[in-house]
C-alpha cells in the first residue's frame, strides 16, 4: 500500500479514528493489526519474515537482559550477553541475506570463477525482495545492540511487534532507535488538535515533495537514463542534476508523509533529512541525509570500529567500511557500492586535502566565512554528491560508466537553450513547473538551515489563515501532482532496500 | 462543550474549505466535451418529451431543434459517439434521474457487441461525464468496467483511462489540464443543436449489400437492449425502437432484424430505415461506411416526427408558456445552420445543407454539365427537376420553400414569392443579381460557374450569397 496511493487515503483515516475510539490499552494492538495489513498489501507472505525478525529480536533481548540476573562471573555474563546479541544479529541478517544479497553473491561468485575459467556454475536464487526488510531488520537489529549495551528489554511482546512494524516508518524508515519509539508507543495518548493539524501539514509537505516534485522530475530523468546514447552530454548533466532533487524528494517525501502520519497519532519520528543540499562538505552532507541511517551505522559499525579513536589511518579505514557497508546496504549492485566507496573517498580525500586547501585560502586572502566561499563549498559539495548519484541511479555498474563517457563525450550544450530540455516527456509549463517547485524546496530548506520552521510559521497564524493554507495546499497537490488515472502511482525509491 | 464545538469546527471549516475548492478546479480542468453536448438537457427544468439514444448515427441522424420548430416536440438527442448498447442503457438510467419523457427512442446500431464499451473510454466519458454523482452513477461505473468480454479481447491493451474512479471523480483525470486551460474553460460553450450535430457536412456513395433474414446470437448488446425497454415499460415510457439508415453489411442488416425482433418480444414499435425509401443513400450519407449528412438527417427527423405525432401522444409545446424558452434556442439554432452554410467551400456541401424546409434559395449554374452530371442527384434532391433545367446553360432556379414552389427564371423576370417581390436581372453578359424585397445581391458574375443565394424562412431575409468555380476536386466557393 502506497503512501500515494487511493488505497491508503482510507487506510489512514480509518486507522486514525478507530484508533482513538478505542480504549487507551487496545491501542497498540489495534496499530499492530494495521501495520500488519499495510504490510500484507504488499505480499501476505512476506508478514512471516517480518514476524520471524520480531519473534527472534525479541526473544534475543529478553535473553541478553536476564543474564543480569544470574550470578555468573562478569566475564561470563558478557560472553552470553555477546553470544545472545550475536546470534540475534546473525538471524536477523541472515534472513536480510538471504532475501537481498543471495542473488548478488551467488551472480559475482559465478562471474568470478567465469573469469578465473573455472567451469562451475552456482546456481541462482529467485528471491522478490521483501519492501522495506532492510528498515525493519536494522531497526530490530539495533534494539538488540541497544539491549546489549545495557537497555532495559521490552517485556511486552506487543509493544514489541509495534515498534518493528510500526506502518508510517515499517518500508522506509525513519530507522527509529528502540528507547525513542517505544516509549511512544506505550504513551499513546488521546488525540490532539495541534498535532492533528501538525501531522497533517507535515503529510502534505510529503505529498508535495513526492507527487508533485519527484514523480514530475522522473519523467525526464527515466527518458535520458532509459537511453544514454540518444541522450548524451548536457541531457545527461540536466537529468543528474534533477535525480539529485528527484531522490530528495521522493525519500524526504516518504520520510516526511511517515513523519506525519506518526504525529497524527502521537508518535514524533526522526527528522531524516536537514537541507542537505546546502551542506558545504560531503561529511556535513551525509550527516544531513538519511540521518536515521547514519546514526544507526555510527553508533552500531563505526564507532564499534573504533571510530577515530585509533588514528588517521584507522579513522579513514572506519569511513571507507561504513560508506561501503552503507552503499551496499542500498543495494545489492557493485554499483551501489562503487556510489558508497566513492562518497567514502570524498570524504578521506577531504580530510587529506584539508590543509592544502586551508594553505591555499591563506595564500590567496579568502575569507572562509565569507558568502562567496560558502556558496562554493556548497556547489562543489552539491557537484561531488550529485556525480555519485550517477552510480545510485544507473541500471548496473557498466551502464553508469557508459553514462559518465556519454556526459563527458557528447558535445550539445545548445540543448539547455533550444527547446530541447521540453521534449523530455515534460511540456514547457511542466518543466518550468518542475524547476520552481525545486527552488521552492530550496528556499524552505534555506530557512530551516536558519532555523525557521515553515510549519511552525504556519501553525502560528490565525485560524482562517491556517484553514486557507490546508485548503490551497490540498488542492495544488491534487491539481499538479501526477497521479490518477493514467498514471501507476510510482513507488517510492527506498522502497526497493 | 465550547471546547468541543470548537475542536469540531476546525475539523470541518477547513475541509469545506477544501472540497469548495475543489469542485471549482473539478469543473474547470474537466473536459468540457459532455457539458458542451449534454449542459443544456441538465439545464432545463421542465420535462423533456422525447430522449433519443444510440451511436453517432443518432446524434448525426435526429435533430431536436426540428422536431420542435415542425412538430412542437422537445426531445433531446443524448446518444453518445462509438457507445454500445450497455453504455446507452447506462446513460438512459442516468438520464431518467434528471426527467421523466413519454418516449424514449433508441437506435440499435452496435447490437452485436459483447463487449460494453469500445476501448476509447473518453467517449465513456463525453456521455457520463456531465450527470452529477448519484447512486446510479456509481452503479453506471461499476457495470460498466465489469466486462469479462471487455478484458478478454483487450487483454494488455486497454485504454488505460478505463477506471471507476475516473467517471466517478473526473478530476482524477483531468487534473493535468492545468496545462492546456483556454477561453472554453473559463467560459464553456453549448450547444444549440439539442444533443444533435450537423456539422459534419459532405456526401458520399456508399457500398450496398443484399438484404437477410438472419438475426443475431444472444450478445451483451441484446441483454441491454431488453433491459432498456424493460426499464422504460416498468417506469411507463413508451418505447420506440429504430435502426437509422445507412449503408448496411450483412452483421448490420442482422443486427436490424433482431431488434425488430426484441422489439416483437416486447410489443414495442420498431422502425427499419434501412431499406426504406426514407433517404436516397447517393445523397444523404456523409461518408462512405456509415453516418448520415444533414440532407439525410432532416429527412429522417422529419419522417420520426411524423410517425410520433401520429402515433404516441406527445404534445405540441408550442404555445406553452413554460418551454418559450425554445423559441430563443430556435433562433441561434437557425443563426448556426446559417454560419454553418456559410462556412461550406464546396458546392456539393451546399447543395446538401440546401435540402432543409426552411431555407429557400437562388440558384444560377452556369452550364448544362453541372445539372445533367455529378450535381443531378444533389439538386434533384433540393425539389430542382433537372429535366425541365434548359438543354444548355445558364440555368436560372428559385427555390422558394415559403410558397412551396420551385420555378425556373428569365433574366428580367419578377415573381411573387415567399419573400416578397423577387426579380432576376442580368447586370451585364454573364453576371446576375437578384433583387429580394429591394435589396439587390449579386449572384454570380462572369468567373462563376454556379452562384447560390441563400434565404431562411425563419427571417424571411436573405441569409447569404456564395460563388463557385471549377477545380480540381469539384466546384469550389470563390474568395472575394
Amino acid at each position: 500500500m502506497l503512501f500515494n496511493s487511493l488505497r491508503f487515503l482510507i487506510f489512514f483515516p480509518v486507522v486514525i479514528c478507530v484508533c482513538f475510539l478505542l480504549p487507551a490499552k487496545l491501542r497498540q494492538s489495534w496499530l499492530l493489526a494495521a501495520s500488519y495489513f499495510f504490510y500484507m498489501c504488499w505480499n501476505a507472505k512476506y508478514a512471516l519474515l517480518l514476524f520471524f525478525v520480531t519473534a527472534v529480536t525479541y526473544a534475543v533481548g529478553l535473553l541478553i537482559d536476564c543474564t543480569d540476573r544470574f550470578s555468573w562471573s562478569e566475564k561470563s555474563v558478557i560472553h552470553v550477553k555477546k553470544l545472545c546479541a550475536a546470534t540475534g544479529i546473525v538471524l536477523a541478517m541472515g534472513a536480510l541475506f538471504f532475501f537481498k544479497y543471495i542473488g548478488f553473491v551467488v551472480d559475482s561468485m559465478n562471474k568470478l570463477l567465469a573469469l578465473a575459467h573455472v567451469q562451475l556454475s552456482i546456481p541462482t536464487f529467485d528471491v522478490l525482495l521483501p519492501v522495506g526488510v532492510s528498515f525493519y531488520t536494522f531497526q530490530a537489529m539495533g534494539y538488540v545492540a541497544d539491549v546489549y549495551r545495557g537497555q532495559p528489554a521490552e517485556r511486552n511482546f506487543v509493544r514489541y511487534a509495534l515498534f518493528v512494524s510500526f506502518f508510517p516508518q515499517l518500508v522506509a524508515g525513519p530507522i527509529e532507535r528502540s528507547k525513542d519509539l517505544l516509549c511512544q508507543l506505550k504513551e499513546l495518548g488521546p488525540p490532539r488538535l495541534d498535532r492533528l493539524q501538525n501531522g497533517v501539514l507535515l503529510m502534505l509537505w510529503g505529498y508535495f515533495l513526492k507527487v508533485v516534485l519527484a514523480d514530475r522530475i522522473a519523467v525526464v530523468v527515466d527518458t535520458v537514463y532509459a537511453n544514454p546514447a540518444a541522450y548524451g552530454g548536457w541531457y545527461i548533466v540536466v537529468a543528474t542534476i534533477l535525480f539529485a532533487f528527484q531522490i530528495y524528494g521522493d525519500f524526504a517525501g516518504y520520510s516526511t508523509i511517515a513523519m506525519g502520519a506518526a504525529e497524527v497519532l502521537g508518535v514524533r519520528l526522526t527528522d531524516n533529512f536537514d537541507a542537505p543540499y546546502l551542506s558545504r562538505s560531503v561529511g556535513e552532507f551525509w550527516r544531513r541525509w538519511h540521518v536515521s541511517l547514519g546514526s544507526w551505522f555510527r553508533d552500531n559499525l563505526y564507532i564499534p570500529l573504533g571510530g577515530n579513536r585509533k588514528g588517521k589511518g584507522r579513522r579513514y579505514l572506519n569511513l571507507m567500511v561504513v560508506f561501503l557497508a552503507s552503499g551496499l546496504w542500498h543495494g545489492a549492485d557493485w554499483s551501489f557500492v562503487a556510489w558508497g566507496g566513492l562518497n567514502g573517498l570524498y570524504q578521506i580525500a577531504g580530510a587529506l586535502t584539508k590543509p592544502l586547501r586551508r594553505r591555499a585560502m591563506n595564500v590567496l586572502g579568502l575569507r572562509r566565512d565569507s558568502l562567496g566561499h560558502k556558496v562554493l563549498q556548497t556547489l562543489i559539495t552539491f557537484a561531488l554528491v550529485d556525480f555519485a548519484w550517477i552510480f545510485f541511479r544507473a541500471e548496473s555498474l557498466s551502464a553508469a560508466l557508459f553514462v559518465i563517457r556519454s556526459m563527458f563525450t557528447v558535445h550539445n550544450p545548445w540543448v539547455l537553450f533550444d527547446g530541447s530540455l521540453y521534449r523530455l516527456g515534460l511540456d514547457q509549463k511542466n518543466f518550468q513547473l518542475m524547476v520552481l517547485c525545486i527552488l521552492l524546496l530550496l528556499a524552505v530548506d534555506w530557512r530551516k538551515r536558519a532555523g525557521v520552521c515553515t510549519r511552525r510559521v504556519i501553525a502560528g497564524q490565525d485560524a482562517l489563515a491556517r484553514w486557507l493554507v490546508f485548503a490551497v495546499s490540498v488542492n495544488l497537490i491534487l491539481l499538479l501532482g501526477r497521479w490518477g488515472i493514467g498514471y501507476d502511482p510510482a513507488s517510492f525509491i527506498y522502497f526497493q532496500f | 462543550m465550547k471546547k468541543a464545538i470548537k475542536t469540531t469546527l476546525s475539523l470541518l471549516i477547513p475541509l469545506a474549505l477544501t472540497l469548495a475548492m475543489l469542485l471549482g478546479l473539478s469543473l474547470l480542468t474537466e473536459q468540457k466535451d459532455s457539458r458542451y453536448e449534454y449542459g443544456p438537457f441538465l439545464a432545463q427544468e421542465e420535462d423533456f418529451d422525447v430522449l433519443f439514444f444510440g451511436t453517432s448515427h443518432m446524434i448525426y441522424g435526429v435533430y431536436p431543434m426540428e422536431l420542435w420548430q415542425d412538430y412542437g416536440i422537445v426531445s433531446y438527442n443524448l446518444a453518445g459517439h462509438g457507445i454500445h448498447i450497455p453504455t446507452v442503457y447506462w446513460v438512459m438510467k442516468n438520464a431518467l434521474r434528471q426527467t421523466k419523457p413519454k418516449l424514449v427512442v433508441v437506435d440499435c446500431y452496435l447490437l452485436e457487441k459483447q463487449t460494453k464499451m469500445f476501448n476509447n473510454f473518453s467517449q465513456v466519458h463525453q456521455s457520463l461525464d456531465v450527470f452529477p454523482l448519484t447512486l446510479t452513477k456509481v452503479r453506471t461505473a461499476f457495470d460498466l468496467l465489469d466486462d469479462a468480454a471487455f478484458d478478454a479481447e483487450f487483454a494488455g491493451g486497454a485504454d488505460r483511462t478505463r477506471t471507476e474512479l475516473g467517471l466517478l471523480w473526473n478530476f482524477a483525470q483531468y487534473h493535468n489540464r492545468w496545462t492546456e486551460l483556454g477561453q472554453d474553460d473559463f467560459s464553456p460553450k453549448y450547444t444549440v443543436e439539442k444533443g444533435a450535430e450537423s456539422f459534419n457536412v459532405d456526401v458520399a456513395v456508399p457500398r450496398t449489400s443484399q438484404p437477410t433474414d438472419a438475426v443475431l446470437e444472444e450478445t451483451t448488446g441484446m441483454e441491454y437492449l431488453r433491459r432498456i425497454v424493460e426499464d422504460c415499460q416498468r417506469e411507463d415510457i413508451d418505447v420506440l425502437l429504430v435502426y437509422l439508415p445507412f449503408p448496411p453489411g450483412e452483421t448490420e442488416r442482422m443486427e436490424a432484424n433482431t431488434a425488430r425482433m426484441i422489439a416483437a418480444e416486447y410489443g414495442v414499435d420498431f422502425i427499419d430505415y434501412l431499406d426504406s425509401d426514407v433517404v436516397d443513400l447517393n445523397t444523404d450519407c456523409y461518408d462512405y461506411w456509415s453516418h448520415l449528412n444533414p440532407s439525410g438527417a432532416r429527412k429522417v427527423t422529419d419522417h420520426l416526427g411524423q410517425y410520433i405525432r401520429e402515433r404516441y401522444n406527445i404534445p405540441d409545446r408550442r404555445g406553452d408558456a413554460s418551454y418559450a424558452g425554445w423559441y430563443d434556442d430556435y433562433v441561434a439554432y437557425t443563426e448556426y445552420k446559417l454560419d454553418l452554410l456559410e462556412e461550406q467551400t464546396m458546392l456539393k456541401n451546399y447543395l446538401v445543407l440546401l435540402q432543409d424546409k426552411h431555407l429557400s434559395a437562388c440558384l444560377y449554374l452556369a452550364q448544362s454539365d453541372l445539372w445533367f452530371g455529378p450535381y443531378r442527384a444533389l439538386l434533384a434532391n433540393i425539389g430542382i427537376d433537372t429535366a425541365a433545367l434548359p438543354a444548355q446553360g445558364p440555368a436560372l432556379v428559385l427555390v422558394d420553400r415559403l410558397a412551396g414552389s420551385v420555378s425556373v427564371l428569365q433574366p428580367g423576370q419578377e415573381v411573387d414569392s415567399g419573400f416578397g417581390a423577387f426579380s432576376l436581372s442580368q447586370v451585364e453578359d454573364g453576371t446576375y443579381s437578384v433583387r429580394v424585397n429591394g435589396i439587390d445581391v449579386l449572384l454570380a458574375d462572369t468567373d462563376a460557374v454556379a452562384g447560390i443565394v441563400a434565404m431562411s424562412n425563419t427571417d424571411r431575409a436573405l441569409s447569404t450569397a456564395a460563388q463557385f468555380s471549377s477545380g480540381p476536386d469539384g466546384e469550389s466557393k470563390m474568395t472575394e
